[in-house]
């Protein structure tokens, strides 16, 4: 049964990402796979990274930044990168009250105050609470299912390791210099490597770079993580996804495949709708001739909507 | 909207010279001309930290803000001398049209 093939592909990698275009079923399809891992036994922990989220209204339940207990085993998260950006820029808060001139503070105050708005901060929000969760992979939980937002801002999230990595990496070697350079022109007689060893600033850069290159190494490790994208026979969601297998292959990150949802009934009495059909077909030939036996899984067009526990698990039961 | 984003370009690309040490001064062994430049590279190194201080967005800003407790003395220093070389820094940042 082609069900089994979404679980005996995926099973064994700690961590799914569910993608694809807004409105195709990722949620349903993250809700429905990490119910059927919890049943297999697994504990798991599945969260959405979408900052629009509704993964806690599909289980009908308020989620939150802190794990939510939402059947054996399974427990669910919503990302809240105001609640993490919050909590980091309070330490350094914290850290500041310092004996700093009062021009200084105030001036810092009003950089902190922006920083939750400035570009970017929401991702890095996000994408710090994330290399937190993968420190619980393999120790707290044996699953983990991500809930993503749709493709654009998914992959946007994907490549800053990758930039930040390289972009630290700079950062690291102008600091380096900076200490050589004063190294030479003081006369206290202190090696460089003890000067950057005692250096706040090169430490925080430093481990700042070793998290990104963990969660860099994490997302490309074929046997530990994967990527699923789900699509519906229509023109936009195939060629977004093209698009993003191909993005994701080129940065190394494994695709494990793709779920086809919302396929309409093959027994259609009206003669409308019988045309609606003729046309999802040929998207679904151009779906098999682009991703064949990638297709991991096709599942149809329900009469109601996919919300409480109950349609999650016709769903998942369908997967396992 | 085109011209915002064109700066913004500009500035990327300017602190992305900046963070390859494309300013970096010649090394020399003279304790006056190292001295200078340790304070210049300095200067740049906070530059890449906190360029958003004087309206450059850089990539890593939301990460280096754990920084200022460490470098907020130098800061006020640092925003005055870059206020002196306003003309240089235009200067160059001029250069960014053109690539
Ligand atoms: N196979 C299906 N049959 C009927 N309704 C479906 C099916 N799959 C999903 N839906 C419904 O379509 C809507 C969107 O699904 P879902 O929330 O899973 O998509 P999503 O990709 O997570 O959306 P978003 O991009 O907004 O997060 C929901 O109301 C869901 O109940
Ligand atoms: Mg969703």
């Amino acid at each position: 049964m082609e069900g089994d093939k979404v679980m005996s592909v995926l099973v064994n990698k700690e961590i799914i990402f569910f993608g694809g275009k807004g409105g195709v079923g990722k949620t349903t399809c993250s809700s429905a796979y990490s119910l059927s891992l919890a049943r297999r036994g697994y504990k798991t922990l599945v969260l959405s990274t979408d900052p629009a989220h509704s993964l806690g209204q599909i289980f009908q339940v308020e989620l939150g930044d802190a794990p939510k207990k939402l059947d054996t085993n399974l427990y669910g998260i919503e990302i809240d990168p105001e609640t993490e950006s919050k909590r980091y820029i309070n330490r350094i808060r914290q850290q500041m009250q310092g004996s700093f001139s009062a021009n200084i503070i105030i001036e810092i105050q009003r950089q902190l105050d922006a920083a939750y708005h400035s570009p970017g901060a929401e991702e890095a929000a996000i994408f710090d609470r994330f290399i937190e969760i993968i420190d619980l992979v393999g120790t707290e939980y044996q699953r983990v299912v991500f809930d993503t937002a749709p493709t654009g801002h998914t992959l946007r999230l994907l490549s800053l390791p990758e930039l930040m990595d390289r972009w630290l990496q700079g950062m690291i070697e102008r600091r380096r210099n900076v200490k050589e350079m004063m190294r030479m022109a003081s006369v206290v007689d202190k090696s460089l490597e003890e000067r950057i060893k005692d250096d706040p600033v090169m430490r925080i850069l430093l481990d700042r770079k070793q998290r990104f290159e963990k969660a860099k190494e994490f997302l490309i490790d074929k046997k530990r993580a994967g990527f699923v994208f789900v699509l519906n026979p229509q023109q936009l969601p195939i060629l977004e996804t093209e698009k993003a297998v191909g993005f994701l292959e080129r940065n190394g990150i494994p695709v494990e495949g793709i779920i086809i949802n919302r396929i309409m009934p093959d027994d259609i009495d009206s003669e409308f709708f019988a045309k609606r059909k003729q046309v999802e077909d040929g998207y679904l030939r151009q779906i098999e001739a682009k991703f064949g036996d990638r297709i991991l899984h096709r599942i149809p067009l329900m009469e109601y909507d996919i919300s409480g526990y109950e349609s999650i698990d016709r769903v998942a039961k369908i997967f396992s | 909207m085109a011209n915002i984003k064109d700066t913004i370009k500009k500035g990327l690309k300017f602190l992305a010279d900046v963070n390859r040490g494309f300013f970096e001064g010649a090394r020399e062994n003279s304790v006056r001309i190292v001295k200078k430049d340790a304070l210049d590279g300095n200067d740049y190194f906070i530059l890449l930290c906190f360029s958003d201080f004087l309206g450059i967005p850089s990539p890593a800003s939301y990460y280096t803000l754990e920084l200022l407790p460490y470098m907020a003395e130098e800061l006020e220093g640092w925003e005055l001398r870059m206020a002196d070389k306003k003309d240089i820094l235009d200067e160059q940042f001029e250069k960014y049209h053109f690539h």
